[in-house]
């Protein structure tokens, strides 16, 4: 299951190469930051997989939410001359760590039963 | 998991994917915009520096030349007027205050009724003043030795001014902005290419734009003829002028 994100991304980023597409330098900012919202709920989705509570519609509407939410903030702040996009990225990493910590943690125990039987 | 969740999963993870690398792209794309300049451009701009700087030497030779004739001159009163007086029609040349003539260029700006029916628009002539004065930087930076703008020369205090719709001035004089003869001479090739985009700038306020070469060597450039009363500048050095 944890290798249909990984097939995902490594097409997406083939893709990508591919096509070889680019966005002007002065926005890198907010799709960086749109990428650590996306990145989370990737994460996100694969711990509620692990979890078995995965719910598409919430993992897709987080998806876009949170992404456009990120790069959203990141323009307020750019405008009002506040570095927004910093509250972005403590939260998201955050979340992220968190995640990837339940992940880690979900996968040990699922690995434990295996050690004992054997 | 259902299949719809794998299919949601895999999809996001896709976008992720390229999202990553468009990222990647944007900040590790060169810069070509600015900096990143190609051998060919380089080569070009070694030969000139070259050439200036074989310009400077042989400038510091006649100097020197120039010096030393001054020092044997100065037991002959006649020869020494005389050196002096050829030198101050140089810098008259260099200043502007003397006609020159050569080959070049005469470019015609009239309004023009084929322009205006192709969309251009005249009430944008408000700013010819700026393009003109635009044109002429181009010219000069594209090797003009002289310049004129319907026989007024254009020197270090030259002015181009629109007053109103049927008024500019040049050199504190009227011309008729309808119809503009600018006579520029020097390097014609290099000025044609400096001009490539001013047609279009004077097409959009319905003016057609000609250029014409001379290549007889006899396009007159006249001289600066404004008088100049130095009040506010004096050479440095000097306590009075």
């Amino acid at each position: 299951m944890i290798w249909i994100p990984v097939i995902g991304l490594v097409l997406g980023v083939l893709l990508g190469f591919s096509f070889n597409l680019y966005i002007p330098l002065q926005y890198s900012s907010y799709l960086s930051i749109a990428i650590l919202a996306a990145l989370d709920t990737v994460f996100g989705g694969i711990r509620a997989s692990l979890e078995k509570h995965f719910d598409s519609s919430v993992f897709i509407s987080g998806f876009f939410f949170n992404t456009l939410l990120a790069a959203l903030l990141a323009f307020i702040g750019v405008q009002l001359g506040v570095d927004l996009y910093l509250a972005a990225v403590f939260a998201f990493g955050v979340r992220l760590f968190n995640n990837l910590a339940s992940i880690r943690r979900l996968i040990v125990n699922r690995s434990r039963p295996h050690e004992k039987n054997s | 998991m259902e299949t719809k969740h794998k299919v949601s999963l895999f999809m996001v993870s896709l976008l992720l994917g390229s999202m990553l690398t468009v990222q990647f792209s944007t900040v590790h794309r060169p810069r070509t915009d600015t900096n990143v300049v190609d051998n060919v451009q380089l080569n070009a701009e070694l030969a000139t520096e070259k050439d200036r700087q074989k310009f400077y030497y042989s400038e510091i030779n006649r100097l020197e030349d120039q010096v030393k004739s001054y020092e044997n001159k100065q037991g002959n009163r006649d020869e020494l007027v005389k050196a002096m007086a050829d030198d101050l029609d140089k810098v008259k040349t260099l200043a502007g205050v003397k006609p020159v003539k050569g080959n070049g260029i005469v470019i015609t700006i009239e309004d023009s009724f084929d322009a205006i029916a192709a969309g251009g628009d005249p009430s944008k002539a408000a700013s010819l003043d700026y393009y003109l004065y635009q044109l002429i930087n181009y010219l000069n930076g594209n090797e003009a030795q002289a310049v004129a703008v319907d026989n007024h020369r254009i020197v270090s205090l030259s002015s181009i001014r629109m007053i109103s719709q049927n008024n500019l001035q040049v050199n504190a004089v009227m011309i008729d902005p309808k119809s503009i003869t600018i006579k520029a001479v020097g390097n014609i090739e290099q000025m044609k290419i400096g001009m490539n985009l001013f047609p279009q700038f004077f097409r959009e306020m319905g003016k057609d734009f000609k250029i014409t070469d001379v290549t007889n060597g006899n396009l007159t450039i006249p001289a600066y003829d404004t008088p100049v009363e130095f009040k506010y500048a004096q050479p440095e050095g000097d306590n009075k002028l």
